[in-house]
């Protein structure tokens, strides 16, 4: 018997078994190793930048929505005062979690076991049992735990658990060249629209990451029911796209178009588009000099992601978050995004791009889902394990641009995941801080 | 409303006839029997903030309050169709490059508490739930429940449907996926 160990059952975790130099060959064990997964909690989720919210779900004081970070359950919140915090929810007592709403508008939060109560910002404001024992609490220090650091950038809310942790704008680095593109488009900007869709998968939470960093090969093939390889948008694509990584971890995936591209062709990606929605996104287009500078301009986008678990899907305006349940397990969130000055029956069509194609009743999100959890059942095979995946297409094609920052690749080089996974295997296996 | 049970056995019997459709994977047929202005909707499910408010009253555990609809654009339900969508979710799984339901799942819809509520004109409005037994690549088996919101009319002497809402369960959705026909 020649049956390759695996790594949770040596008990050795060496990044040269479950990477090649270059990423170019991934282990099935980074998807599926239970001692790799409890790592990641601790050196991925709990030391960057997470995504939390989006500052339009919370207009006024006392609003609050829920997140997690990796698996630890977050309130974000307005304060009285209009500041945004964010609380660890469990309950200092006895741990139970005090918020079990999705989002809403409250005072107090109370914790079901003993009706400890807390303001929507953390602080303990009432142990109803201290008076009748005649014992004062010190309850300073009893306050939900709060997320030490807390950064917004283009109206999206980030956490992090890692006080040490550099500032936002570094840690996005030039991604935020790609995100402004995106979230600088619409005059009077975007908002997130209606509550979380959430579903769980039965796969990996880095699969739907690497996705959508730039898996743009991918929609003619596993979507061939729906897009055909010949349709004028796969031979744009095959023609001008390609992945941005502007910092390991972080890659977009975009069209730039020729100069000379015409502001209709330049905003709409789908010719089934009523006419209404392409004169509207068409006028926009046309204002974009104003936020953006020429080359942003002409960006055609496609989906990007930000390191760890944040993707966003750019035509469809929808935002996901892709969050860990166990080495096959995620609960996969995903927002709509509107632009704040559309008229009401334009931002019905802009749904429809979303929740057509994507979310739980979504066309090419069912392909994705199956995709996705499909792998993970080929992952779990041990006696693949000496088998890695291959992630090599365009090795080495990769290289700077004349006009976008970052790394480039054109459409079909896997540059994006390699480049995620030699992030994974920094934060995995790196020096501790 | 009185009981009209000869009305009511027909729309049932045409319930019937629809999950039979769906399950034997006719969605041609199924497709026959839409009207080309139907509104098909799922509205999101979530779990809002209690009211302190309304305490002791019905309204403190409304099932409204935890659905999202469409409501104009200023809502994001999980489903909002029109005779387009439905046509393309009826059409796509005849392709054998409609990965996700090749091989085909295995569907058994159960249909009750088909409710007439009322009769407006010439539209019925019935509430039903359903029951959906989904068993896909051997250990795939999932179950669906959920209710539905309908109006129904008589085109040519034969019930059509105009209009649906479906009512999900879950707040956290647990099944492959919800672009099937409920």
């Amino acid at each position: 018997m020649n049956e390759p160990l695996s790594l949770s059952q040596t008990g050795l975790l060496r990044a040269e078994d479950l990477l090649s130099a270059d990423c170019s060959e991934v282990s099935r064990e980074v998807f599926t190793s239970e001692a790799l997964y409890r790592r990641e909690q601790q050196r991925i989720f709990n030391r960057n930048w997470c995504y939390l919210a989006h500052e339009s779900q919370l207009k006024n004081p006392g609003d609050f929505v829920t997140a997690y970070i990796g698996e630890v359950p977050i309130i974000v919140a307005r304060g009285g005062d209009g500041k945004i915090t964010a609380s660890i929810n469990s309950c200092p007592h006895r741990g139970l979690k005090v918020c079990r709403s999705d989002s809403g508008n409250t005072a107090r939060f109370v914790c079901p076991y003993h009706t400890w109560t807390f303001k929507v910002t953390g602080e303990l404001v009432g142990i109803p049992q201290e008076k009748k024992i005649g014992h004062a609490v010190d309850k300073s220090n009893l306050g939900l735990k709060q997320v030490p650091r807390l950064e917004s950038m283009f109206g999206l809310i980030f956490g992090s658990l890692n006080a040490d942790i550099e500032p936002l704008a570094d840690y996005l680095g030039d991604m935020r060249f790609y995100m402004e593109a995106f979230f600088d488009r619409f005059p009077g900007g975007l908002e997130v629209v209606g509550p979380a869709h959430k579903w769980q998968l039965d796969c990996n939470w880095k699969l739907p990451v690497e996705n959508m960093l730039g898996d743009i090969g991918h929609a003619p093939y596993l979507h061939g029911s729906l897009v055909s390889p010949q349709s004028e948008q796969a031979v744009e694509i095959e023609d001008y796209a390609v992945t941005a990584v502007p910092r390991p971890g972080h890659a977009s995936a975009l069209r730039l178009m020729p100069a000379d591209t015409k502001a209709e062709d330049l905003c709409n990606d789908d010719p089934s588009s009523p006419p209404e929605l392409k004169e509207f996104l068409t006028e926009v287009q046309k204002t974009m000099a104003d936020r953006l500078s020429p080359v942003q301009a002409r960006i055609k986008g496609m989906a990007l992601g930000v390191y760890p678990n944040l993707s966003l899907l750019w035509g469809q305006s929808t935002l996901r978050v892709s969050h860990p349940r166990a080495p096959g397990q995620i609960e996969y969130w995903s927002w709509w995004l509107s632009p704040i000055e559309a008229p009401d029956h334009i931002k019905a069509m802009l749904r429809g791009k979303y929740n057509f194609p994507f979310g739980p009743a979504g066309m090419l999100e069912q392909e994705d889902s199956y995709a996705w959890s499909r792998q993970y059942q080929g992952s779990a095979i041990s006696y693949l394990n000496d088998r890695p995946y291959y992630y090599g297409l365009g090795v080495g094609e990769e290289s700077l641009h004349p006009e976008l920052p970052g790394t480039i690749g054109r459409c079909y080089n896997e540059h994006y995941a390699r480049s995620f996974y030699d992030r994974w295997r920094s934060d995995m296996f790196g020096e501790e801080q | 409303m009185s009981h009209d049970y000869q009305l009511i056995s027909d729309i049932e019997q045409f319930y019937y006839r629809e999950a039979r459709l769906l399950d034997e994977r006719c969605f041609q047929q199924w497709l026959a029997i839409v009207d080309q202005s139907i509104e098909y909707s799922m509205p999101a499910r979530h779990i809002p903030h209690p009211d302190p408010k309304a305490q002791d009253t019905e309204a403190y555990l409304s099932v409204e309050r935890e659905l999202d609809r469409a409501d104009g654009g200023k809502g994001s339900p999980l489903r909002q169709d029109g005779y387009l969508q439905t046509f393309v979710r009826t059409f796509r799984p005849y392709k054998s490059t409609a990965w996700a339901e090749s091989p085909a799942p295995r569907t058994r819809r159960s249909i009750t508490n088909v409710e007439l509520e009322s009769v407006n004109d010439d539209e019925y409005h019935v509430r039903s739930n359903f029951f959906m037994y989904y068993s896909h690549e051997g250990k795939d088996n999932h179950t669906y429940s959920g209710g539905r919101k309908d109006v129904l009319k008589k085109v040519e002497g034969e019930f059509k449907l105009f209009k649906r809402e479906v009512i999900i369960d879950w707040d956290i959705i647990t099944v492959p996926s919800l672009a099937l026909i409920f």
